[in-house]
């Protein structure tokens, strides 16, 4: 009697709506009968035009305007424009002015990441549809990540005027910069968090993660003195060196059929990752101490991190950590500035940098004339540059998981999605999937 | 002065109808601000739910889908998740306002005094005007509001 291997047949996974999002995508994933898998992350969300509404606009105009892209992390999206129009303009920005804004991208980044590891991942890894059904048995910590959310929040609220698409970053520094006590408050809760996010790399560490290995291209800035987030130069894991306003001599944007977002790729067509991951990896020996020993107390390495994309809990987690102890530093050390803001006068030129959205590398790039007014704009944010390496791990990943359930397949694709914390699925946690086999 | 009442509007200033919650709180008199906080939020979150005072009554605002435009509507906040699929809010954000107020709700944060009010949009292209139907519902919104300030 001989057995026969189960003849390999052709496989179709649609997961048509991703909902409750930041934006609008499904996922295309095929498998055909060799065994090749090819994803496509369709985002279909209309164009929002943001880089033609700028067109003609004054820069401190566009930083109010591009703070409309995100309601996570609209402080990106000032800092990258407010230091490409200061490195045209040649401004050199108040010492304190320069600390409060690194104050402000640690709020920022304090609420992305209590957002996303608390409310949109841990639940992938616990075993619950959402936060809410997680909440029922892990109350305490849903109220950590939430008390920490706040905080991140009420940093972003003080420093720009307002939480959400906040108001007050201005060419040369900001409109208005807080008093001394004003941030004292911000001191207790910050020591508090602090401890509850030290215990939360702890707990993110010990989940039980899917087994995946790969050695993606790691893409961030780089600063010789300080955890990169305004300032340092563009770096990969493979060599490139760039200034901050060098992105496109070594990226490029292309347009695939299946997305209305650009794609963003290396000049040799290999997809890289931005991101918590990039960092921590790239920029290990910068990393605050605290944070640091965080890690180390796990027994897992930037290695391990950069290995297994579903660890990028762990990285962010790290982060988190990092973004608190900075945080409370700059809070303890502040002294107002003497002037909230430096002047300048507009040039025509290039204007371009990128700075360190919570989700990665964010550049933007606008062409001006001799009253300052914008001539053209092209903003390439993480997600998109992110989008490839989500389809390329999808595949590395897909055949691992072909053999389960319907349901299980498609929890382990969305729990991969959402490592990346893209901004098209904040809340990937709703998904449809339907599976055609060809039979 | 009683400030332990708040009214939280949602919605953004740049989504036509959609900024209908935002406007009414400019367009509240300005007596209320001193029986109320007012709060332009935007995207609520279940965190800005939680930590109040016991008996603190908290009005959310938003701009929906699912009712007439310009109509509105108010109803406890509790029973807001289980009709959120009717009444659509217009964002998409990480948490929709239903997830936010149930979670809030799981954890402890709401009380019975809460409520949503609602204001139908029709309208909600960036960078589009708000529609007649919204502008003309404005008025009863913010008599809406007003009138739920203890």
């Amino acid at each position: 009697m001989t057995s026969q291997a189960p003849e390999r047949q052709d496989l179709d996974f649609e997961v048509g709506q991703l909902t409750r999002v930041e934006g609008e995508g499904s996922l295309h994933l095929s498998v055909d009968a060799a065994g090749s898998v090819r994803a496509q992350l369709r985002i279909f969300e209309a164009p929002r035009y943001f880089e033609q509404l700028v067109v003609g606009r004054t820069p401190d105009e566009v930083l109010d305007i591009v703070a409309r892209i995100c309601g996570i992390c609209p402080v990106a999206y000032q800092m990258s424009g407010v230091h490409a129009f200061e490195s045209l303009f040649g401004v050199e920005v108040d010492p304190g002015v320069r600390l409060l804004r690194r104050l402000f991208y640690c709020g920022e980044w304090i609420e992305s990441h209590a957002l996303h590891i608390f409310l949109l991942h841990a639940p992938d890894f616990l075993g619950y549809p959402s936060a809410l059904e997680m909440a029922a048995d892990h109350r305490e910590v849903v109220e950590r990540g939430l008390r920490m959310k706040k905080l991140g929040n009420r940093i972003v609220a003080m420093v720009g005027g307002r939480a959400i698409h906040p108001v007050s970053v201005r060419v040369g520094g900001f409109s208005r910069v807080p008093r001394v006590e004003e941030l004292d408050e911000l001191r207790e809760p910050l020591r508090e968090a602090l401890a509850d996010a030290e215990a939360t790399v702890a707990l993110v560490a010990g989940l039980d993660t899917p087994v995946a290995d790969r050695e993606p291209r790691l893409v961030s800035l780089r600063h010789p003195d300080e955890y990169p987030m305004n300032d340092g130069r563009i770096v990969s894991s493979d060599g490139i060196d760039l200034a901050p306003g060098e992105w496109r001599d070594a990226f490029h944007e292309v347009q695939v059929p299946w997305s209305h977002a650009l794609q963003a790729r290396a000049e040799d067509g290999v997809p890289y990752l931005l991101g918590p991951t990039a960092r921590v990896v790239l920029a290990a020996d910068q990393l605050h101490p605290r944070a640091r020993a965080a890690l180390d107390a796990t027994g897992l390495t930037p290695d391990d991190l950069r290995r297994n994309v579903f660890r990028s809990i762990v990285s962010r987690a790290v982060e988190l950590v990092h973004a608190l102890a900075e945080a409370s530093e700059i809070v303890a050390g502040y002294q107002r500035p003497a002037r909230p803001a430096e002047p300048w006068q507009p040039r025509e030129g290039v204007a371009a940098w990128a700075t360190e959205a919570p989700r990665g590398l964010l550049f933007h790039r606008y062409e001006l004339d001799a009253e300052g007014h914008i001539r053209s704009a092209q903003i390439v944010p993480p997600t998109s540059q992110n989008q490839a390496a989500i389809e390329h791990d999808l595949e590395l990943f897909a055949p691992s998981v072909l053999d389960r359930s319907h349901e299980e397949a498609t929890l382990r694709f969305e729990q991969l999605i959402r490592s990346y914390d893209p901004c098209i699925s904040c809340a990937t946690h709703f998904l449809d999937l339907t599976v055609d086999r060809d039979r | 002065m009683n400030r332990r009442c708040r009214i939280l509007a949602c919605g953004s200033p740049d989504g036509g109808d959609d900024a209908a919650a935002l406007d009414a709180l400019q367009l509240l008199p300005p007596a209320v601000a001193l029986r109320a906080s007012l709060e332009d939020v935007r995207q609520l979150s279940a965190e800005q739910l939680l930590g109040d005072p016991p008996g603190s009554v908290r009005l959310v605002v938003d701009c929906v889908a699912g009712v007439g435009p310009g109509e509105v509507v108010d109803l406890p906040l509790r029973e807001l998740p289980a009709l959120e699929r009717r009444l659509r809010p217009a964002s998409s954000h990480a948490l929709s306002i239903g997830q936010a107020v149930a979670l809030a709700d799981r954890l402890g944060g709401i009380g019975p005094g809460d409520r949503f009010i609602g204001i139908g949009g029709a309208a909600f292209g960036l960078g589009q005007p708000k529609s007649p139907a919204v502008e003309a519902g404005l008025p009863g919104l913010v008599a809406r509001i007003e009138g739920l300030v203890p």
